[in-house]
């Protein structure tokens, strides 16, 4: 649990710990990727605005270090906004502050979930220009490498698992975070929106497509 | 060196004179010229005629002649009007003098006299009097003419107003490209009138740019102060819902029931700080000079001292300022937070037992100065914990970042500042600086947002 603010850090951690996790806090960037490489964690709970070094930085510095730990980002500004700062750098899911803690432990247990098995089937899948190599976990573009964050890549997988099939906002949540409970954030959609930025970059035609009022599906043609 | 603005451009009225005149000139010589060939051609038409009526005369006395070249002469008796003879077409009776008549659908010019033969003859004799110049066939003639004439003089007058008013519509196509992104306004030359409303634009311009700038900038200052506030109200809220989603979920044991309910009463009253410290800043901004009162110093520092070691307990604050210091103009709402506020962080957060407030006047300026024995603050830190919303590395938890923010604004409220050092005591000197008599700032001199 990472926040600079020591109120927040204690009654968070407080709360975490009472909720049966084992919890270690640090105040700021440095701190979190010191006592990230000292032990071994499950899940990584950050704030996003922190002095030193900020959340993103964190996050970057984590899975360039190849480090897959789940992260959920705290962020303070509730902005209408599709790019919530760390999710693009590779943080798994965010939550605005203030938010409810037992939203927070929910998610975190469903994360940890996802973290601890990996179901992916090794195969090489193909849908119009895109193809996905399960196995090394590698996405191409027309002969192309695009680069992914791994919720990125799981999202982008299910999706082609699934090609033609349209999948609800609440289906990609359970498939992909694991969240079989209720849950309100729009992070399938934030990261629909990476994914697409990243697919579509040199003018390609778009893949994963919006069924209005239902949810995305991935099919080559319009 | 520049000429005088009278040689330098021309006023658009001179130059619209100066172009009609120039276009009526040229008219009017042009007609003139036409109408002098052409009255002279006819000059010389109507003497031609009258040559021509004269050889007539003189050569064929006798001969019928063509009706619309020669003389007609015709006699008749006085007595009895009978025609005593004729040569060319036949005049009608006449009485004596002249008259014009037409024969054979041509007019002449009669004269008619008395002639002393065959017992008193009236012979009339005539030549033609229709004019060369008046005749109906030349109408359409003139009236092209005329046509044309107007054409060309609309067409001058045109082209010579046409530089008149360049600089003019050169303006206008400058303020119209001002819409479409151009922010500067190119001075326009040639032209008075034009000059003085380009230049008159132009500091419009300027005028209006600078207000949108002040208002941006101040909407941007405000904005970010509403993104601050919110971000620093949000964090003791987090940490509220937290303890408070702990408290319902969880069956906590009384002695960490009662952990989280402090911390719980702390983060309400962080809330409640920043709240009244907002306040506080904002009336702060509003501050009018019609507020200032007289403020005596040393009983202002005294109440201070007596107030907090009343709330605080433990702490030891002696008041060194002579009684005869004076008073200064100020608010004194403000001048007081700003000094109980200092007084608090070094309770608060340097944990000071011992807290000195000395006060010094020198000519206009008032100095007022705090120490303590406390914690002190790192020296990197002296100059950027007067920002709103930034605290001290070692501050105490609860606070709302935004004190010395408030202290730094009542120091330039009063025209003075606020400087932070390293103390005699070991802890912490600030050095509060106002003038006696401080002019109020307008708001724009304010800092908005540091």
């Amino acid at each position: 649990m990472v926040d600079d603010d020591p109120d927040v850090r204690t009654s968070v951690a407080r709360g975490l710990r009472h909720s049966g996790f084992d919890v270690r806090v640090a105040a700021n960037g440095k701190e979190a990727l010191r006592l990230l490489s000292n032990e071994s964690h499950d899940a990584l709970v950050l704030d996003v605005q922190m002095p030193e070094l900020d959340g993103v930085a964190v996050v970057t510095a984590l899975r360039a270090l190849g480090n897959d730990i789940p992260i959920c980002v705290l962020s303070a500004r509730d902005t209408v906004n599709d790019r919530i700062a760390g999710l693009e750098a590779g943080a798994d899911d965010y939550l605005t502050k203030p938010f409810d803690l037992g939203e927070l432990v929910a998610r975190l247990h469903a994360l940890l979930r996802r973290a601890s098995h990996s179901d992916q089937t090794s195969d090489t899948m193909t849908v119009g220009p895109l193809t996905i190599d399960t196995a090394r976990r590698l996405v191409f573009v027309d002969g192309e490498r695009v680069d992914l964050t791994k919720r990125e890549f799981d999202l982008l997988a299910v999706l082609a698992e699934n090609t033609g099939v349209v999948l609800s906002r609440q289906r990609l949540l359970e498939l992909v975070w694991g969240y079989d409970f209720d849950v309100d954030t729009n992070v399938a959609d934030v990261f629909i929106s990476y994914l697409r930025r990243k697919l579509e970059r040199d003018g390609l035609p778009r893949v994963i497509h919006t069924v209005r009022g239902i949810g995305y599906v991935l099919r080559d043609e319009p | 060196m520049t000429l005088p603005r009278f040689l330098r451009s021309a006023s658009l009225r001179t130059r619209v004179a100066i172009a009609s005149a120039a276009a009526a000139a040229a008219v009017v010589a042009v007609f003139t010229i036409l109408t002098s060939v052409v009255l002279a051609n006819n000059d010389a038409a109507q003497l031609d005629r009258r040559l021509d009526s004269i050889v007539d005369a003189s050569i064929n006395p006798t001969e019928l002649q063509d009706p619309r070249r020669g003389v007609l002469t015709t006699g008749r008796s006085k007595s009895t009007g009978q025609v005593m003879f004729q040569r060319g077409l036949q005049l009608p009776p006449l009485p004596l003098g002249s008259a014009n008549v037409e024969v054979n659908g041509v007019e002449y010019r009669v004269r008619t006299v008395a002639v002393d033969q065959q017992g008193g003859v009236l012979m009339s004799v005539g030549i033609r009097a229709d004019s060369i110049l008046l005749n109906r066939a030349r109408i359409p003639l003139y009236t092209a003419v005329g046509v044309v004439t107007v054409l060309i003089a609309a067409g001058l007058g045109w082209l010579l107003a046409g530089p008149a008013i360049r600089p003019l519509r050169r303006l206008t196509e400058h303020t119209k490209r001002l819409g479409e992104g151009a922010d500067a306004m190119p001075e326009v030359r040639g032209v008075r009138e034009a000059e003085d409303l380009s230049e008159a634009m132009g500091e419009m311009l300027s005028r209006l740019a600078a207000a949108q700038r002040v208002t941006t900038n101040s909407l941007q200052a405000a904005q970010d102060f509403a993104a601050n506030a919110a971000h620093e109200l949000r964090t003791p809220l987090t940490a509220m819902r937290a303890d408070l989603d702990t408290l319902r979920i969880h069956d906590l044991p009384a002695e960490e029931r009662a952990e989280v309910v402090q911390d719980l009463s702390r983060a309400q009253r962080r809330v409640e700080a920043i709240i009244t410290a907002l306040g506080q800043l904002a009336s702060g901004q509003l501050a009018q000079a019609e507020d200032r009162e007289l403020i005596d110093v040393t009983d202002m520092l005294d109440r201070v001292a007596r107030e907090i070691m009343r709330t605080a307990g433990g702490v030891e604050i002696v008041v060194e300022a002579a009684d005869d210091l004076g008073s200064i103009w100020g608010w004194p709402g403000g001048l007081r937070l700003a000094v109980d506020n200092l007084v608090r962080n070094a309770v608060t957060h340097g944990q000071a037992t011992r807290i000195v407030l000395a006060a010094r006047r020198r000519h206009d300026t008032m100095t007022i100065v705090v120490d303590d024995n406390g914690r002190g603050l790192p020296e990197e830190e002296h100059q950027t914990v007067l920002g709103r919303f930034s605290r001290g590395s070692n501050a105490a938890p609860g606070g709302s970042g935004l004190g010395l923010a408030l202290v730094a604004q009542q120091a330039a409220l009063h025209g003075g500042d606020i400087e932070l050092s390293d103390g005699p005591l070991g802890g912490l000197r600030a050095r509060l600086t106002i003038s006696t008599s401080p002019e109020p700032p307008t708001n724009s001199d304010l800092p908005a947002s540091e």
